[in-house]
């Protein structure tokens, strides 16, 4: 019953997505254009079930109105949940089920035609691989303008800050982007005025890679006075959004856009942020996420100084306040680009950070666990400790903080 | 006028000079005049003289006798000049068949009798004699086993003058050498005396040996690194976590010394005055020195003085081994910084009224230091009582500038298992392989080991490759300053040299980078 839909699609349809590399890659840009059409950013429960049944089948099952309870069986087995899970998938078809139509997604793809862009699968390149940490609810599919470059996670760095930024804030993105772009650190943003533009314009100004991650569709690009800027950033970097042509940038789908930005990147600099503020929104993924969060002292009398205060009481939030202390945070030294996580550690290192969790556990228990000898643990974990892996107490060992939120 | 010539060495420091003693006998008063700035003890050198000719019965000449010791401008010293002088005497009135004064040297002290004495020193002395062209020399037969040593020169061991006469040929008849001492055998001389000097592999004497020590595993690599590249070892732990032990058993691992280091070093043994190491000369003497001086010890002790001829300090006692600083901060400051320009530049100059004396000191330091006044500061059996200026007093006893030279950091806790160590021969057999590839990779330098390659040089001829990230990522992280950098470097080279590869593999230096260890290797709080 459920290949009814496929026979539906026609030929013509999928030639559209003339940027498959062939047929059955063009039916996986369909599916997953056509359920991102179908779906707001992220769903849990549609991301789910493309993990789980791949994205052509979840398609199918959306379209086709599955049974809740089959749909569950068939997505996670029989399990004492089923029953919790059908009641979820019911609850998402009443969502799902307003907007299915095919015809929705021959007007994106018209679209897209329209605009010169393109879908990106989470399976290729220049989707970026943090975006991954977002488990079910990273982008079904990502909306692409400009070069679709290769971004690579540990070479990109967020900097983002207040709409209504000041002088002050001016000048230390001005201060602290070269020092990234001359890492060939790409330099991720979301396009808003203020902050964000500045970080764009001094990224192409210095000649680096510079990416926006937009809220709405292409059709409706915000801020409209950016246009200028947004097609500048095309020439040499992109433009990428999970809304697909048609949605506008509501306050909800910019909030949703935040989760890309913070999941996209390695590090993230922020510079004034008020005490409520999308940035901080950002910022809290970041931290979540495991990123590197740094901030930019401000004036204490300023607003928008209250949100870096607020995000600098984290332990795990690092003032920023030169350029060693920025070099730092991208984890680069001062004779030039040394990420740390390009180094391939050794194999003892690798079984040793698996044993290692948030809780301290000392040499011996660990020596226990991975079957080394002390001595080669005590060497491991020093090891580690240099990369920042892991962190040293007088009762034991732990994950360091940074590698703690990501596991 | 009757002239006679014999030489003599005399000593400063390491360094000696052939004296040419010339005795006259001319017309005047019977009498005799030393002349050639003697010190005391070379002036007594008349009595004794007198006293053995006339014993042995030989004729002492009658008129006035007068000995120059030339160069005459230099000062001599010590008992060591009374053969030479016998000799010259004598040759102004008889004829000695097989004597030829230019390349022949006397040394020893006579006793009233006639018995010939040992004295500190002749190894050294013969060492410099032989670069001086003398290709005989007569020793006392006491002296016989440090001598033993050389092959530079033709050795004759003499035990009282009628004996030495004998063998110089003299041309009348003496009756049989009776000693004045009754427990002295007259005909001392053992003929037997080829010892085989190779180190011998059925050495039965007690060392001190790794496999008596338990669950150091550890500590046991670490020294076994330091061995390997030569490099310099602090260990810091509670009183009774065995540091001691360990230094005592670190001289064992190392190579053994080749002929030319062991005459080295036994030769700065004989300047001490201590003959008695050496009385019978076995393989021992191919062991590497063991020098522990104890922490009272002063200036002068460790790096070498006394008047008038500077002797050699702890430290050169220690060249070519190990000098052992056992409770390193409670040292006097000055003695632990009068280190540092032994440690860069293998030898130390001592200066004197009558010159400068120079000894060399190629030694491997080895520091065991508590990490507080009361031991522990590191955890231990008990709490630390220490307040916080105490321990800051008590580690700025190491500067920076010593603590920058010791590679190797090593913390001592207790024993983690009761597991035995590998033995000493076979650590040993493990350096010895690490060191042939050094010496293998450096055969168109004169590097013995790691630790003496600069720093520059190793990383310019000898990169480790991509692993040298992790070091670059411990210097940027503040783990690793620059020095401590280029010593990390040096152990990666050493510990892939133990570990038989090629070139320093990622786990060789995440090896390096945990036994380089910390800057400030006595502060809890620096990790």
């Amino acid at each position: 019953m459920t290949e009814q839909i496929w026979s539906s699609v026609s030929d013509a349809q999928l030639k559209k997505i003339h940027w498959a590399a062939d047929i059955t890659c063009a039916k996986e840009h369909f599916a997953r254009l056509a359920i991102a059409c179908f779906t707001e950013a992220d769903d849990r429960v549609a991301g789910t079930i493309i993990d789980r049944l791949g994205a052509e089948h979840a398609l199918e099952h959306i379209v086709s109105r599955t049974d809740p309870l089959l749909l569950a069986k068939l997505s996670f087995g029989e399990t004492k949940d089923t029953a919790r899970l059908a009641n979820k998938i019911f609850e998402a078809q009443q969502r799902w089920n307003l907007r299915v139509s095919l015809q929705l997604v021959d007007t994106a793809l018209d679209a897209l035609e329209t605009f010169r862009a393109q879908t990106v699968l989470p399976s290729e390149t220049s989707y970026s691989r943090g975006l991954v940490d977002l488990g079910s609810g990273k982008p079904i599919v990502l909306f692409v303008m400009g070069r679709n470059p290769v971004a690579t996670f540990q070479q990109s760095t967020a900097i983002i800050g207040a709409r209504n930024s000041s002088d002050y804030g001016e000048r230390c993105v001005r201060e602290f982007l070269p020092v990234a772009t001359e890492a060939g650190q790409t330099v991720i943003s979301g396009g808003a005025v203020g902050i964000d533009s500045l970080a764009h314009k001094s990224a192409i100004a210095a000649g680096g890679q510079t990416i926006a991650y937009l809220a709405g569709g292409f059709d409706y690009m915000y801020p409209p006075e950016n246009k200028q800027l947004f097609e500048e950033i095309m020439l040499t970097g992109a433009l990428f959004t999970e809304s697909p042509p048609g949605s506008k940038p509501t306050k909800w789908r910019f909030l949703k856009r935040n989760r890309l930005i913070a999941a996209s990147c390695k590090s993230i600099l922020i510079v004034e942020a008020a005490w409520r503020s999308g940035t901080i929104n950002t910022a809290q993924n970041a931290l979540d996420l495991g990123r590197n969060v740094g901030v930019v002292p401000g004036d204490i009398f300023k607003s928008a100084s209250h949100g870096i205060y607020r995000l600098a009481k984290n332990p795990d939030v690092q003032l920023i306040a030169d350029k060693s202390d920025f070099r730092a945070l991208l984890g680069i030294g001062e004779l030039g680009a040394i990420s740390h996580d390009d180094l391939p550690i050794g194999e003892n290192c690798q079984r040793v950070l698996d044993a290692l969790g948030s809780g301290k556990k000392s040499v011996k228990v660990v020596a226990a666990e991975v079957g080394l000898g002390e001595l080669e643990v005590e060497i491991a974990l020093n090891t580690l400790e240099t990369l920042g892996k892991s962190a040293r107490f007088r009762d034991g060992w732990r994950l360091s903080h940074r590698l703690k939120t990501n596991l | 006028m009757a002239l006679g010539l014999a030489k003599a060495i005399s000593m400063f420091g390491m360094s000696g000079r052939v004296v040419q003693v010339e005795a006259e006998v001319g017309n005047g008063l019977p009498g005799f005049s030393l002349i050639g700035l003697p010190d005391n003890a070379l002036s007594e050198s008349k009595e004794r003289v007198k006293s053995a000719v006339q014993n042995i019965g030989l004729k002492w000449p009658q008129r006035k006798l007068t000995v120059n010791l030339s160069p005459a401008a230099l000062k001599k010293f010590g008992s060591g000049f009374d053969l030479a002088i016998a000799i010259a005497v004598l040759a102004t009135g008889y004829r000695f068949r097989n004597f030829s004064v230019k390349n022949t040297l006397f040394i020893g002290e006579l006793g009233l009798d006639g018995k010939i004495r040992p004295i500190g020193g002749v190894l050294a002395g013969l060492l410099e004699a032989a670069k001086n062209g003398i290709k005989r020399a007569y020793v006392p037969t006491d002296n016989l086993g440090e001598t033993r040593l050389i092959d530079q020169l033709e050795i004759i061991p003499v035990a009282n003058l009628t004996d030495l006469v004998e063998k110089l040929g003299i041309e009348v008849k003496l009756r049989k050498f009776q000693s004045a001492d009754p427990s002295v055998e007259t005909n001392a001389i053992e003929e037997n005396l080829n010892i085989e000097l190779a180190a011998s592999s059925n050495d039965q004497r007690y060392r001190p040996d790794f496999n008596e020590v338990r669950g150091q595993g550890t500590l046991i690599r670490g020294l076994t690194i330091a061995a390997a590249g030569g490099h310099h070892v602090l260990l810091v732990g509670p009183p009774g976590s065995g540091k001691t032990m360990m230094a005592q058993r670190f001289a064992g691992i190392l190579p053994k010394l080749t002929v030319d280091q062991a005459l080295e070093s036994a030769a700065l043994t004989t300047l001490t005055g201590r003959p008695t190491l050496l009385a019978t000369p076995t393989s021992e003497i191919f062991d590497p020195p063991f020098s522990a001086p104890h922490h009272n010890a002063s200036v002068s002790a460790m790096v070498g003085g006394g008047s008038p001829i500077p002797a050699p300090g702890a430290i050169s006692l220690a060249h070519n081994g190990v000098l052992f600083l056992d409770e390193a901060c409670e040292f006097q400051i000055p003695v632990l910084e009068s280190l540092r320009q032994p440690l860069e530049s293998g030898s130390v100059s001592i200066i004197r009224a009558a010159g400068v004396a120079s000894f060399p000191a190629n030694f491997q330091l080895v520091l065991a230091a508590n990490p507080c006044p009361c031991g522990y500061a590191l955890g231990g059996l008990k709490r630390c009582e220490c307040n916080h200026a105490q321990k800051v007093r008590y580690r700025s006893k190491l500067s920076g500038p010593l603590l920058d030279r010791v590679d190797i950091r090593l913390r001592v806790g207790a024993p983690g298992s009761s597991e035995v160590s590998e033995g000493s021969s076979e650590l040993a057999e493990q350096v010895i392989q690490a060191r042939n590839r050094a010496l293998s990779r450096y055969k168109s330098e004169n590097w013995t080991h790691n630790s003496a390659v600069p720093g520059q040089i190793l990383q310019q001829r000898y990169p480790i490759g991509k692993s040298v990230k992790l070091l670059d990522a411990a210097r940027n992280s503040g783990k690793l300053s620059m020095r401590g950098f280029e010593r990390a470097y040096k152990l990666s080279w050493t510990i892939a040299d133990l570990n038989g590869h090629d070139q320093p593999t990622l786990e060789d230096v995440s090896e390096a980078l945990y036994f380089r260890g910390s800057d400030s290797p006595l502060d809890p709080s620096s990790e």
